[in-house]
């Protein structure tokens, strides 16, 4: 029981964001569609993710996992 | 997957970043220096964008992981083959026997040692031995010589080995049953007779020429050998000696004191600046051991051992040359003879002075040991 628990985090495809003091990390995403100073545009099943704020940067730029840096103000689903 | 092993960094200019997002490259890590990025890569993603090399400016920067001692290796390798290479050599040589030094005095014994070293394999340009066979050869050659060797150790310093052994002194045991005469060793006036067993032939202040029997081991009677027994006795006597020494009269000697100190000196042409010389000496004899020289440049460093000495130059009196003649007839005297020996009397024969040196004859009188023995034999004697 606690296996298929562990195996379902582990091979989860649910879209997760956590943020971190200036950081914010976004799991499972499909692909960005903006990558300004102010705005960061993620999309994932046909819906976008805003991420909004001052110098956004990113860190970290993997196939399903994202890395974005910078004074975020609003995360809009 | 990204592969953590080997990582490729390369230089993007800022405003082609954005684009390249679009090829599904992927990127460990990306840090921004001035107008450029710096991307984190595996291999996969490396190759991927390094399609677009020209287009994008994109520069390799740096290598991370084993990739990096890979480049570094196939960069520089002919001065790593070189290198290993040299240090290959150097463990061969340092591992080769280049001295075999075999502490005794004794050739013969030096010889047998040095070849049975040869024997179990221990010779000059030969590899050194592992402590196990070294102390398989030490028990070897101690087995093998054991009427020879009371003791051997062999020992490795560097490419050198020192074989230090003490030889087996087997003393000849004498019979101690073997009957026997004690005879004069020399020409002498009996001074004393200590006996312990034997007839006393000889008396006290009687003249004796050497191999005159003074004890002896025949019991008689009746003018009768009846038996004949190991005779034991101490005997010292008066003996005679002429000594001739040539003296210089011109004296010169150089001694050392007790006094002595350490100098670093510098002498530039002919020149000479001492460092830390602190007390003068006024007669000194210098040990020196360079630092720098060179033969083109006049320069020259080193550092010295100074000794103070005293030097005797004086030019003597024929008295004064006659009296340190005798002095060196007696030391010269006393060093051939045995350690319980002792000078009676001197008296001068002949002075010759020449234009340089002095020549004396002295006569000495010596108190000293003149036991010898000779076997007698059982039958005939």
């Amino acid at each position: 029981m606690n296996m298929k628990k562990i195996k379902n985090y582990i091979s989860s495809k649910d879209l997760k964001i956590n943020y971190f003091s200036r950081h914010l990390n976004v799991l499972n995403y499909d692909s960005i569609i903006t990558l300004e100073n102010d705005k960061v545009v993620l999309s994932k099943d046909n819906k976008l993710i805003t991420i909004k704020g001052h110098d956004l940067s990113l860190l970290k730029l993997l196939e399903m996992e994202i890395l974005i840096e910078g004074d975020i103000k609003t995360i809009e689903l | 997957m990204i592969n953590i092993n080997n990582i490729y960094i390369v230089k993007i200019p800022e405003k082609y970043f954005k684009k390249i997002i679009k090829f599904h490259i992927y990127i460990t890590k990306i840090v921004k220096k001035k107008d450029n990025y710096l991307l984190y890569l595996d291999y996969t993603n490396y190759k991927k964008i390094e399609k677009f090399k020209k287009i994008y400016n994109i520069e390799l920067e740096e290598y991370k992981g084993l990739i990096k001692y890979q480049k570094i290796l196939s960069k520089h390798y002919l001065f790593f083959i070189m290198f290993f290479l040299g240090l290959g050599f150097l463990v061969f040589l340092s591992n080769l026997i280049f001295k075999i030094e075999i502490k005794t005095t004794n050739e013969a014994l030096k010889n047998l040692v040095s070849k049975e070293l040869e024997n179990n394999n221990l010779s000059l340009y030969k590899f050194v031995k592992s402590y196990k066979e070294k102390e398989k050869i030490k028990s070897s050659i101690l087995d093998n010589n054991k009427d020879k060797l009371e003791w051997l150790e062999i020992t490795r310093s560097g490419t050198k080995y020192i074989v230090s052994l003490e030889e087996r002194i087997i003393e000849n045991i004498e019979d101690e049953k073997t009957p026997r005469d004690i005879v004069a060793l020399k020409n002498a006036i009996i001074l004393s007779i200590e006996a312990r067993s034997g007839s006393i032939v000889k008396k006290l202040n009687d003249y004796v020429k050497k191999g005159e029997v003074i004890v002896t081991g025949k019991i008689t009677h009746n003018d009768e050998v009846k038996d004949l027994i190991r005779a034991e006795a101490v005997i010292y006597g008066e003996t005679w000696y002429n000594v001739h020494v040539s003296y210089p009269i011109a004296y010169y000697e150089k001694t050392r004191t007790l006094k002595s100190k350490k100098r670093l000196s510098l002498t530039l042409f002919n020149k000479k600046i001492n460092f830390f010389d602190k007390a003068q000496f006024e007669n000194e004899e210098i040990e020196e051991t360079k630092i720098f020289s060179n033969k083109l440049l006049p320069i020259k460093l080193s550092y010295e051992n100074v000794y103070e000495v005293i030097i005797k130059d004086q030019v003597l009196t024929p008295e004064e040359a006659t009296t340190e003649a005798i002095r060196v007839a007696r030391s010269k005297l006393l060093n051939t003879l045995p350690k319980d020996s002792k000078i009676l009397n001197q008296k001068k024969l002949k002075i010759i002075i020449n234009n340089s040196t002095i020549d004396v004859d002295v006569f000495f009188k010596v108190y000293e040991n003149i036991t010898d023995t000779r076997e007698l034999e059982e039958k005939g004697e």
